[in-house]
């Protein structure tokens, strides 16, 4: 690595069995993403890989392999080449890739073949920042550290080595996956009725359906922080505190929304408004500090179908991929 | 409200409300369910995070779809969660191991002592006495790794939490919060009293034995000085 960018660290799919002693699930913001450039290096969709928030990140290619990024936030250049997103690629050791700022979305995903290798403290690669472990010794990537390849998590017979070209130093794989519509639009995040819904009043209830919420600097892995109009609670009633998850909408007592992402706490004592379709946390993963949010509300039956054909959808992407890569 | 109610956290989790006060009969029932469910484990579990009164079931994504048959997964598993509720009756008792856990209570390592003090209308060695009077029972642990949610203190000793959350607080911090009182395994921001500081090291994530403390356990703090403190962490630093 020659520059860290703004904040890098090695991800995988999250640390499960953990949770009843407070240790986040972590992995990837955005699983979409991260997946598909897992795909299509010929890895499993869990194998750990670089998650880089906005840009900034260079690197130098010290042995040439197969590499793929997906996400947003970040232009790939090889010195002064543009590289496609969701494509396979293969590079010659010497090349520099350097990740340049791009004004649609947040999160970008570097998947090299094999998957990144890293320690692997209660089971998972993911780092996680606020008690320092996971990834690279607990902590965001700096300039000087050297990413190697697991050389596992390889799907069988996938890799696709025809898009190595020994003559170049770049070689691209003339298909790929394109997710930005999936990503980058700007239809309202989904909601669902959180289990204190009901202690928020009317007037709190249109104001969260219809106002527009602002994300605020101090977002980060752990939780989005809401800005714009507060939503007033009826009582005074204090939650005996629980689990809380992934897209969990909390109301603090400022009456403030915080979402709950990634490396989200595993117990939360404020009322919970809401929670988050699963097919949406990609998309609000990809939104970036200052961006406008608005929700919708659709029923539970709505998102578990939606979560259901997601799901139906991310094997059949994973089939198409595997296909095209043993040609 | 009535109880047992049923609810969804997520597309892929379920939350079984046993209670909505703070209490040792309520928190054995939550551990008891765990146990029923831990011992018939149905297909798709993946883990289960116990509360003070509520137990949350995460299922693995892609396999309950089929489960499920058409029907949603809540559907498919309040039936299961009822019988589980209606065997549980059986293990009332929760085994817990006792711990003794050193405590300093100097001014240097108290932050908001003296404004509890205060606030509560008792002397700082009163607190200091109630706090260690009674044995605790870690009721969970979660919101970061390790962190052990003990009751339930004396009522002299309810105090609400800060209205402006600290920016940092020390591990180790041993902290009050209404009836609650916890310990703060890494350093963290937090809206807890912080009244005293621990050496014991909570979490450690390269050891076989990662956590200190798990649901259940009984607790009895130790008042320790200020010289025992610090020897306690250069002898901890020399076994590291």
């Amino acid at each position: 690595m020659l520059k860290p960018g703004m904040q890098t660290s090695i991800q995988d799919s999250g640390r499960t069995g953990f949770r009843r002693l407070g240790v986040p699930l972590s992995g990837f913001m955005d699983p979409v993403s991260a997946s598909v450039a897992n795909w299509l290096c010929g890895n499993e969709a869990d194998a750990a890989l670089v998650e880089q928030t906005l840009h900034g990140q260079e690197w130098l290619v010290e042995t040439g392999g197969i590499m793929a990024f997906c996400g947003g936030g970040a232009r790939v250049f090889a010195g002064l080449e543009c590289l496609p997103q969701g494509r396979a690629i293969s590079l010659q050791a010497g090349c520099i890739l350097s990740f340049r700022p791009d004004p649609r979305g947040c999160r970008s995903y570097l998947a090299i073949e094999g998957g990144v290798s890293a320690d692997l403290p209660l089971g998972s690669a993911s780092t996680y920042l606020p008690a320092g472990f996971g990834g690279q010794d607990g902590r965001v990537l700096q300039a000087g550290d050297t990413l190697e390849s697991a050389l596992r998590n390889a799907l069988p017979g996938v890799l696709n080595r025809a898009v190595v070209k020994k003559e170049r130093q770049v070689s691209i794989e003339n298909w790929g996956i394109d997710l930005s519509p999936l990503l980058f639009s700007d239809e309202p995040i989904r909601f669902m009725r959180g289990p204190e819904y009901a202690w928020f009043d009317q007037k709190a209830h249109a104001l969260f359906r219809e106002a527009e919420f602002r994300v605020s600097a101090q977002s980060n892995r752990m939780g989005y922080h809401l800005e714009g109009t507060s939503l007033v609670r009826t009582g005074e009633v204090e939650l005996l505190s629980t689990a809380v998850t992934t897209g969990t909408i909390q109301v603090t007592h400022q009456g403030r929304p915080v979402i709950l992402m990634a490396d989200a706490q595993t117990i939360g004592g404020y009322p919970r408004i809401g929670q988050v379709a699963a097919v949406d946390l990609p998309r609000l993963a990809q939104l970036r500090p200052g961006e406008r949010i608005r929700f919708r509300e659709i029923s539970w039956e709505e998102a578990e179908k939606l979560y259901f054909e997601r799901e139906k959808w991310m094997r059949e992407l994973k089939e198409a991929i595997l296909l095209r890569s043993k040609r | 409200m009535d109880h047992p109610r049923i609810y969804r956290l997520s597309e892929h989790a379920l939350t079984v409300e046993l209670g909505s006060q703070l209490s040792r009969e309520t928190n054995n029932r939550v551990f008891a369910l765990q146990q029923a469910l831990m011992e018939n484990p149905a297909e798709g579990l993946l883990e289960m995070v116990p509360a003070y009164a509520s137990l949350t079931i995460y299922l693995q994504s892609g396999i309950f779809q089929d489960l499920s048959r058409g029907r949603t997964v809540i559907v498919a598993w309040e039936q299961r969660i009822r019988e589980a509720i209606a065997q549980s009756d059986a293990y009332s008792q929760w085994p817990g191991k006792r711990l003794e856990v050193p405590v300093c209570y100097h001014e240097s390592l108290a932050p908001d002592l003296e404004w509890v003090s205060m606030q509560i209308g008792l002397s700082c060695e009163e607190v200091i006495r109630v706090h260690t009077s009674v044995v605790y029972r870690v009721y969970m642990t979660g919101f970061v790794p390790g962190f052990p949610y003990m009751g339930i203190t004396d009522q002299k000793l309810n105090i609400p939490r800060k209205q402006k959350p600290a920016l940092r607080v020390a591990a180790g911090s041993v902290a009050l919060a209404g009836r609650q009182t916890g310990i703060y395994p890494l350093e963290t921001p937090g809206g807890w009293q912080v009244i005293g500081r621990t050496p014991l090291r909570l979490f450690n994530p390269g050891s076989t034995q990662p956590f200190l403390f798990h649901a259940g356990m009984e607790v009895q703090f130790v008042p320790i000085s200020l010289e025992a403190f610090t020897q306690y962490h250069l002898d901890e630093n020399q076994h590291a």
